[in-house]
């Protein structure tokens, strides 16, 4: 019945998805009323994948195991909330969300911006309708979550115990928003190329809707790596897994994408900068939807290893980004202004960021698919992991730093250089007091720690001054307020860096075997190894010891825990950790020796590590308010 | 211009390599030892109790024979057994099992159980002279000629299939005809 | 009993008390080098028994006084270029280690042209 239901929804998405893909781009050639369809189009669209989502969600509430997708990823034991969850926690039902939220988006352009400029926004949905058309079509004939069970099953098989958690809970639904969120300037950006006009108030509208998605995509990202950190059990925060590199990469376009679109709103240029972005922007999302669902790479998020399903997705790609790519080729150079700039402008500055993270972003593509060029072509067999991409990211995002600290400072087509010179005393106190500080407290350091430092202070105070500045020479405050997103944005950014910086240089980690009742040293504390018992979970069962630890504050205690599912036949390491602002110290179990009572534990000291996430959300944080400020201003107009 | 082709010349590279990779498998290591020497080593004899018995690199020499990797821990092994019993006796060829980090008894109850193909096998207790053949996932199969060279490399269970498409042809080349004509 | 059944999955795999990692410095090593069987995580990480097992011969070689390069030859002598985190610099990977650079300098080339201060 209800499998019936949800494949009739997704049949009449999926017609509507064409209607819309055809009908109001025709209307803009023919010149008549077809464009109006755009809206109820992208709200009846809206309506079906709702109701196709409604139902499978109802499935696995109702363990309704005769779908198989529900089977595959359900089970009677499973917690409600984590019913909830398990819907997209396989690659159909991810898919499926992934298409709702496009049709979300779609749907509140369609409400919201179409009244401030009705020909390029239909034209926008229509384009959506296209990739819509493309991704309920890969789901309804390749990867449908509610085909039927070939057999009987009474049990299902149970969500994937790591994932069976509340990090998981948030993370791809952010991260999804984010990925999808980047649908809209890309559709815009086509919209422009098929008018050959692009005004630059049109950026008015579109800057919150760039905003808002840069912020999902920061948050969700984000939460993915807090969530592994705390989950995996291994205490690292980021991997360069594919996945992750497939995350970053579009998030690295946005933020491009977003400085882009200050140049051209202010001025008038870079136009053509911003149709690229957006389209590669919205090209490195569909490619991250590819990686992980074509088992073309190795991943630890890898959803389907399936070159069929890999084959559909690389067609649809291949026939968005060519048509879009080719019209960018033929009509960008309407857009272009032949204008020099100024070395010291704010347009420069904007310029030299929008290229290093370009660069940057293309180098992680490079670094991900390296291998993949390599086997293709019988060159063997080589991994690219960590090392390569923690150097060369780095010495990418050194000069960045440097440009992030002055830029904030620049003018709009000409700088004086006086402004740049009192930031030289800016510049020594960035310099001279970490340097001070870490000689003070006789810790150890490299030229990294160093530099790591000197960014954290030089973005951080360069942002204050130039907030200072605005704020008490500005008698109506307007400037501030307007800039306001832009100083907490890099703030955050600042705290990030110091975050890493501290994490990197300054975190220890042990590994050891205890005796129960004894006790270790570690990082200047005491751990005292005090029990060990059984521990019975909703649908898992337990071994947790607990840890002791005795320092010059007090006392806390650990329960790291060795965890089997019901359905699972290893055990999973569940780490205890306890975290504060400046520290997290973290336990984790391993495996017993000769008998039960010796244990392997890993111990780590993770210095500054919550800055990490923290700083990350207040740029996440700034980008909300982005989006409520200008959207605030759009209405008033 | 031409400069605003570039993209889309680099989509179509992409997009080409990308492809490309839908027929590889990414967990596939290929071995470095195909054209090389077999690896030197000595080991316990699994059904000897003499512990000076030992079977080394030298124990199969001037004919082309099969090393196969094997555990009663892999599942695998398991599945491929049967036909290893068969090809013990149609192919010609000796085989040496390596008894990758097994329990001996175990191993020894095992093979009387479900048969014993090997005219060899030697006990890798440790797993170091796995190690030292690159091996990194039971059931793992090597070809090797009279000169001891390593021809070819097959992981995963045996089945008539790849017996047919990948060792036929080399046992051919190497030994003139199949089944081998045993010294 | 449930709880004898886990305590046995556990027990089962009875951890080499040498298997620890005991400095920085070995901590460091066992992260450039890939696990086999789980593809995703280092030898510093991985509990698969091959890792377990390349842990110590690794120990072994640094026992011997092998130097970092030496001990990489060992591994890609069996197990091929994929062991490696960190990819070789030689002919073929040249273009990864170079290409970032030469990004950079086309990027720098290019803004270089389009900014000219104005006196």
């Amino acid at each position: 019945m209800i499998s019936f239901f949800g494949n009739l929804a997704l049949v009449i998405s999926l017609a509507l998805a064409l209607v819309l893909s055809i009908f109001p781009v025709t209307g803009y050639f023919l010149n008549n009323e077809w464009k109006s369809l755009a809206r109820p189009l992208t709200l009846l669209i809206f309506i079906a994948i709702a109701i196709a989502y409604v139902l499978l969600t109802l499935a696995f509430l109702n363990d309704e195991f005769s779908i198989l997708y529900v089977a595959s990823n359900s089970n009677t034991q499973l917690p409600l909330i984590y019913k909830f969850t398990a819907v997209w926690g396989g690659h159909e039902g991810s898919m499926l969300l992934w298409v709702l939220f496009l049709s979300v988006w779609s749907v509140a352009l369609a409400m919201i911006s179409l009244r401030h400029d009705p020909v390029t926004v239909s034209l926008s949905l229509s384009v959506i309708g296209f990739v819509l058309l493309g991704i309920i079509g890969f789901i309804f004939f390749t990867s449908n979550p509610f085909d039927l069970s070939p057999r009987i099953i009474a049990e299902g098989n149970d969500l994937n115990p790591l994932l069976q958690d509340p990090g998981m809970a948030i993370h791809p639904p952010m991260l999804y928003l984010g990925y999808v969120g980047l649908a809209i300037p890309f559709a815009f950006s086509v919209a422009i190329l098929i008018q050959g006009k692009f005004q630059q108030q049109q950026l008015t509208w579109l800057r919150p809707w760039l905003s808002l998605c840069w912020a999902f995509l920061t948050i969700g990202i984000t939460l993915g790596s807090w969530w592994a950190y705390y989950e995996l059990g291994w205490g690292g925060w980021w991997f360069w897994d594919p996945v992750e590199n497939a995350s970053f990469m579009p998030w690295l376009i946005a933020t491009a994408l977003i400085h882009s679109a200050a140049v051209t709103e202010s001025r008038g240029s870079f136009k053509s900068w911003f149709i690229l972005l957006s389209i590669i922007g919205f090209a490195l999302s569909l490619l991250g939807t590819f990686l992980v669902r074509s088992g073309v790479l190795v991943s630890v998020h890898a959803f389907a290893s399936d070159p069929s399903r890999g084959l559909f997705i690389l067609v649809l790609i291949g026939l968005i980004l060519g048509i879009s790519l080719l019209l960018f080729a033929l009509r960008a150079r309407v857009f272009t202004s032949n204008q020099t700039l100024n070395l010291l402008s704010k347009e420069s500055f904007l310029l030299a960021n929008n290229l290093f993270l370009l660069v940057a972003s293309l180098t992680i593509l490079l670094g991900t698919i390296y291998p993949l060029i390599l086997d293709g072509m019988g060159l063997g067999k080589i991994s690219v992991g960590a090392p390569y991409f923690d150097l060369i990211f780095l010495y990418l995002m050194i000069p960045l730093m440097l440009i992030i600290g002055l830029g904030i400072h620049s003018d709009w087509i000409k700088s004086s250089s006086s402004k740049f010179r009192k930031l030289i005393k800016v510049t020594i106190i960035a310099v001279i007091l970490p340097t001070l500080i870490i000689l003070f407290l006789d810790l150890d350091f490299s030229i990294f720690t160093l530099v790591g430092y000197w960014s954290f202070l030089w973005i951080l105070l360069s942002t204050l001054v130039w907030a200072g500045q605005l704020f008490f020479n500005d008698k109506s405050k307007a400037a501030f307020r307007q800039q306001l997103p832009m100083i907490i944005a890099h703030s955050g950014l600042a705290i990030f860096i110091f975050g890493v910086t501290c994490v990197n240089n300054y975190s220890q980690t042990i590994e050891e075997v205890v005796a129960l009742n004894s006790s270790i040293e570690f990082n200047e504390r005491e751990w005292f190894f005090g029990d060990l018992r059984e521990v019975e979970g909703p649908n898992y069962l337990a071994i947790e010891a607990e840890v002791i630890m005795t320092d010059a504050n007090g006392t806390i205690n650990f329960y790291p825990q060795r965890r089997i599912y019901s359905n699972q036949s290893s055990a999973m390491t569940e780490a205890s950790i306890d975290a504060n602002l400046s520290r997290d110290l973290f336990v984790a179990l391993g495996d017993p020796v000769n008998g039960s009572s010796e244990w392997g534990f890993r111990f780590q000291y993770r210095p500054f590590i919550r800055l990490i996430w923290l700083g990350a959300l207040i740029m996440a944080i700034g980008g909300m308010i982005s989006t409520i400020m200008n959207h605030r201003k759009l209405r008033l107009a | 211009m031409i400069k605003y082709f570039i993209p889309l010349l680099f989509f179509v590279l992409l997009s080409f390599f990308l492809y490309r990779g839908l027929s590889l498998n990414p967990t596939y290591v290929p071995s470095p030892f195909i054209g090389q020497e077999v690896p030197i080593f000595s080991l316990p004899d699994l059904l000897s109790e003499n512990p000076s018995s030992l079977i080394t690199n030298e124990s199969v020499i001037n004919q082309t024979y099969l090393i196969n990797v094997w555990a009663t821990w892999c599942v695998g092994c398991r599945v491929e057994h049967g036909f290893l019993n068969e090809i013990s006796l149609s192919s010609g060829l000796p085989i040496l099992g390596l008894n990758w980090r097994d329990e001996r008894n175990e191993a020894i109850n095992w093979l009387e159980t479900l048969g014993n193909p090997y005219q060899f096998i030697a006990y890798d207790q440790l797993g170091e002279v796995a190690i030292d053949f690159g091996v990194y996932g039971a059931p793992e199969t090597f070809l090797v000629n009279s000169d001891g060279i390593i021809l070819y490399k097959h992981i995963s269970p045996l089945t008539p299939e790849i017996w047919q498409q990948e060792f036929i042809p080399r046992i051919i080349d190497s030994c003139g005809s199949y089944p081998c004509a045993s010294l | 009993m449930r709880f004898s059944l886990i305590l046995v999955l556990i027990y089962s795999v009875n951890l080499w008390s040498q298997d620890l990692i005991q400095t920085e410095y070995e901590r460091q090593l066992f992260e450039q080098i890939r696990c086999l069987v789980c593809q995703n995580q280092s030898l510093a990480d991985s509990q698969a028994p091959l890792a377990i097992d390349l842990r110590r011969e690794v120990r072994e070689l640094i026992e011997l006084g092998y130097s970092e390069e030496q001990i990489f030859d060992y591994l890609t002598q069996r197990y091929g270029d994929f062991v490696l985190y960190r990819p070789r610099f030689n002919a073929v990977n040249a273009i990864l280690w170079l290409g970032p650079a030469c990004m950079l300098f086309i990027a720098i080339f290019g803004f270089i042209r389009v900014t000219r201060t104005k006196i």
